[in-house]
This record gives structure tokens, sequence and C-alpha cells, in this order.
């Protein structure tokens, strides 16, 4: 009788306390990641409702939650995107607030919470994002940026030139053309591409090439050719100088269709005749291969013969790099055309979405849009580039369609037209 | 003045609690997880799979299995890779075949999560392999210790799986999919 008594008293007392000593903020912590996203996290005691609002430049995060007395009023912030942040205790709840230096739009910044886990001591976390709206250049950045952001209390310099890639070590230079260009850093880098857009027309032809061997995480030795950085993204087909990249080939057939169809063959189809076109309209057109090879050789390993096809387009300094293939999915429904860039210059997206938009128009297949993705070739070249995926093998009606000329031809056209439209 | 006497009571209550056995010591959560390996209790997580309507999104499949002592990140791996989804409207993109080899999570938060050959499946489509690499990255970061993951193949680092991806750096969790 008296445990229960007691039992009950404590009961009482649990929930009393549960009540009156509401979630209180412990900490706000933020962090700016490679691609240059600012994340701001709340340290919260237990489970609290947030919002997320934009009043004139200031983005305000209110938590639902009591400021804890160990919380500053306010902390410096090293990023692009603000100073500093001020927490405000408002009594019941706590406003986070970032002044912003740049308008933001409303899908750059996002908040969410993390669940709190006793495993690893980690409190209830309040989480806000936002992504700069253009974000820097970061060669070895992520689809969604917002998601590396590593946070930390220490202010994290955000423009920092940071290794190129953490895994991969600069050896020796093996061969030098002309004068060397070392690797950028990316200050360097991202001033260059401001010249670029200066001298766009201008293009200097002098070819300054750098060719590296660097050592890759998988103890192979890698090629690695620099180009002079310099692309022409305006002013005409006439003159421009593209690679075009038949997906697969060799020993890596692509996708295979029911009928045995293989991708690799195609691809190199269709770019054949992506080639023909842009060359009869004045581009200068190469091809990471003209017939069913494997790109660096026999017994590639991944990382070479993906590299092997960034080179060309290095090698000739390109002004676009286009990579053709053909999707695939455990799903046989599945079909349309997707056009995918990375976001490394101001041009990949609009280059993407010239070629997806004469697809998509022109086709009554479904349109997946233009996507943004992690993929080697797009990612990894230093001039706009993006990988089309035209559409599904494993779909047994487009796999119909891509064997035939009409199709192969119609798509090559539209291709051509769409990047034709990109330089006009 | 109440919250005074509220407060000695809740002190009584702990002392009491002392001499009484019944009363469940105070700190919850530890209880909770000794009951669970005392009990093999369920635990559950969640898995992501791919959309099977193309629509390139993950789907979050909650999976509840008796506590066999490995890990939630490990359990949640293994299950991804080796189960089926219940629900017609999720995919399976792993290739057939494929087995967890290990799972290591380093303090830093990266996981290093080691596959059989089988993972790197030449002949899937960009669309296949993206969904696979994110399945897995938005898998193991479902838990808060993991922060982004390493694809090992043979206990090699991966540079891409099937000719698309690039997945030399950790990947990190893909928000754009959800």
């Amino acid at each position: 009788m008296r445990k229960i008594f007691l039992l009950t008293l404590l009961a009482c007392c649990m929930l009393w306390s549960a009540v009156a000593q509401a979630a209180k903020i412990t900490d706000v912590k933020w962090g700016v990641n490679k691609a240059d996203v600012l994340r701001i996290v709340v340290d919260v005691t237990d489970t609290a409702g947030y919002a997320v609002d934009m009043d004139g430049n200031t983005l305000n995060l209110t938590v639902n939650a009591d400021k804890g007395k160990q919380v500053p009023q306010s902390k410096a912030v090293k990023s692009f995107l603000a100073d500093s942040l001020k927490i405000v205790d408002k009594g019941s709840y706590t406003v986070v607030r970032v002044p912003l230096k740049q308008h933001v739009p409303g899908k750059n910044y996002k908040a969410f919470v993390l669940k709190k886990d006793p495993a690893t001591g980690r409190p209830f976390r309040v989480v806000l994002d936002v992504t700069p709206k253009q974000a820097s250049y970061s060669s070895s950045g992520t689809v969604a940026g917002a998601a590396s952001t590593v946070v930390s209390n220490r202010p994290v310099v955000s423009n920092r030139p940071t290794k190129t890639n953490s895994s991969i070590k600069q050896n020796t230079v093996v061969k030098t053309n002309t004068t060397a260009v070392k690797t950028p850093d990316k200050k360097k880098n991202n001033k260059k591409k401001t010249e670029n857009k200066k001298v766009d027309n201008k293009k200097n032809t002098v070819a300054a090439k750098t060719e590296t061997t660097v050592n890759k995480s998988d103890g192979n030795k890698l090629s690695v050719i620099k180009g002079n950085g310099k692309y022409r993204t305006s002013g005409g087909l006439d003159g421009k100088i593209i690679t075009l990249d038949a997906g697969h080939g060799g020993s890596d057939p692509g996708a295979i269709g029911s009928d045995g169809t293989k991708e690799k063959n195609i691809t190199l189809a269709i770019t054949k005749i992506v080639k023909e076109i842009l060359e009869d309209k004045g581009a200068k057109v190469y091809m990471t291969r003209t017939t069913d090879v494997d790109v660096f050789g026999p017994n590639a390993s991944d990382a070479e013969e993906l590299q092997a096809r960034v080179n060309v387009g290095e090698k000739y300094n390109s002004d676009m790099f286009v990579s053709l293939h053909i999707n695939s999915s455990v799903n046989k429904n599945i079909g349309g055309f997707s056009t995918y860039y990375y976001p490394k210059t101001d041009n990949d997206l609009r280059l993407a979405k010239n070629i997806q938009n004469k697809l998509a128009a022109n086709f009554g297949v479904d349109d997946l849009g233009v996507r943004q993705a992690n993929f080697y070739v797009i990612k990894r070249i230093s001039m706009p580039a993006v990988l089309v995926e035209m559409c599904f093998i494993s779909n047994e009606k487009e796999l119909t369609l891509m064997k035939g000329q009409w199709f192969q031809k119609k798509t090559a056209r539209l291709i051509a037209e769409g990047i034709e439209k990109y330089f006009a | 003045m109440r919250k005074l006497i509220l407060l000695m009571l809740l002190l009584c209550a702990v002392i009491a609690s002392g001499c009484s056995e019944n009363v469940p010591p105070k700190d919850d959560a530890k209880n909770a997880a000794t009951a669970a390996v005392q009990e093999k209790k369920d635990i559950s997580f969640i898995v992501y799979r791919a959309a099977s309507d193309g629509s390139e999104k993950l789907l979050p499949e909650k999976i509840t299995m008796k506590d066999n002592g490995k890990s939630l990140p490990e359990n949640a791996l293994i299950a991804l890779v080796t189960t089926k989804p219940q629900d017609a409207k999720m995919d399976d993109v792993v290739p057939i075949g494929t087995k967890v080899r290990s799972l290591k999570i380093e303090q830093d938060g990266t996981a290093y999560a080691d596959f059989t050959r089988e993972l790197a499946k030449k002949g899937q489509g960009s669309y296949g392999e993206m969904m696979l690499c994110y399945a897995i990255t938005n898998t193991l970061t479902e838990f808060p210790e993991i922060k982004r993951v390493q694809i090992l193949i043979e206990g090699k680092k991966a540079i891409t799986l099937s000719g698309h991806m690039d997945i030399e750096d950790p990947l990190t969790r893909n928000t754009t999919l959800l």
C-alpha cells in the first residue's frame, strides 16, 4: 500500500517536472561545409516544436523551448551567408535570428529535427540548413551539399582553399605543355570563372595543359589531364569545341535489354549522329571513343576508365562535355528521358535544361526532367557537362524504340539542337 | 510554496525508491536498453527503398525484428541488402547475392560499409546505381552517429559501382531523394 502511494507520488512528481521544466536549449552551434552550406544546430533537452520564417533578409528559427542561461545572446559566424547569429529569449520560446548577407530563396533553407540518441549522448536537435544561392565551386562536393555539413563549436573558415580531394595525393608532374598551370586553389578557380565570363568569346587558344599522376585511394596510379580551364558559353555553335562521350564500351556493355541489346552500342550509334550534326553546323567535335572499346584500354580499373573520358574533354580544352547513356531499372515500367548535371559552374544547369527541354517537348515518352547527380565524368571535368539518359533499356517499349533509326536520329537531332540553343 | 512541497515529495519518493526495489531507477534509457538485451526484445529501425514509380524518391520502411545483439545500423544495413520490401510501392535495388561484409563506424561519423563484389554489378543504369548508393547512405545516416558513408567492395574503396556514380569520397545523406 505504501509502495503504491509512493509510486503515485513519484509519477505525479515526474509529470509535474516534465510540464514545469519545459524543453531547454543547452547550446547553439554552427558549421559550414565544403559547399558553403551554413548549418545551425540547436541542442534541446527534450523534443520541441520549431518554425522557420524569413523577415526581410533575416532568417528566424523559432524553437519552442526556453533559452538556457549558458547559451550566449549572440555568436560570431564565419560564412558567406552571415557574420553572426542572435539568440533571443522570448520567455516561453526562443528565436535564433540569422541576418543574411545575401537574399536566399525559400527553397535554399530548411529546418528539420534529429532525434535524441541515448547511445551517443546526443540531445534532441533542431537543425537549420541554409544553402547559398550560387554554391561555390567544390570539386569534391556532394549531391546534397546540405547534408554534408560538419558541425563544430569551432569557427570553420568556409572559403579557405582546401585540398582538392582528400583521397587524392598529388604525386609528380609527369609532363607539362607550355606554361604549367598548377591545380588552382578554389579562390583562384572562382576568380577564373568570373574572368571566363568576360573573355568569353576571346578564348585564349594557347593550350595550357598539365598532366599529373595521382595515387588513387585504391592503390592505382591515375593519369589526370587538366585543360586550360577556359570554356566558351555563347556566340553560336561555329568553332566551339565539344567532346561527346558514348557511355560504356569494350569490356563494359552498360545496361542490357531483355533481348540482349547492349547500352554501349546504342550510345555509340547516337553519339556518332550527334557528332555529324554538330560538325555540319561548324563545331569541332571529339569523341571519347569511336568504336566498341574501353576508352582507357583493356583491363582498366573503374577510375582509369572514367578518368580517361574526362581526360579527352580536358586534352582538347573543350567548351562542353556531353555524355550519352541509356538508363535501366529493376522496375520495367519506368521510362523516359532525364538529363543530369553537377552544379560546378554557372552553366551546367543551363546546358542540362536546354537539352532536356528539347527531348521532353518532342517525344511522347516520360519527361523525368533535369536532375542533379554525383556522376564521375560530369563532376570531375572542369567545363560545363551533362549526362543524358536516353530512355530505359529495361522498358520493353523504349527498348524497341531505341533500336530503331527513327529514335536514334531524332534523339541525336534534339540533343544537337539543345547544344546549339545553349550556345545561341 | 506548492513547488517546494512537490519537490520535497519528489525527494521522499527518490529516497524511498532507494529502499524499495520495485521502483525503476532514474536512468530510464539505460534501463530500457538493458531490459531489451535481457528479454530479447523487438528492435526496429528504418531502411530506405527506391520508390517503384521511378520518381527518384527513397521511401522509408520500418523493420521490426528480434534483437540479435548486433548494432542497429548493422541490422539496418543487413536488412536493406537481404530483405525484400514489404510494400509494392518500393523496389529492391540491391543486386542479387550482395552481402554485407562488415560495418565500421569511426568517431568522426564516417561509416565504412563493406560489401561483397555483387554490389558493384555492371549493367545497372545510372538510375539504379544512384538509388542503390543513396538507399545505403540514407539508411545508415538515419542513425545520428553516422554522418557519411564510404562504400567498400571486398574491403577496398570503390570509385564507382556501375560506371556513373562517383563514390570515391564518402557520401552524405541525400535529402533531395527523400
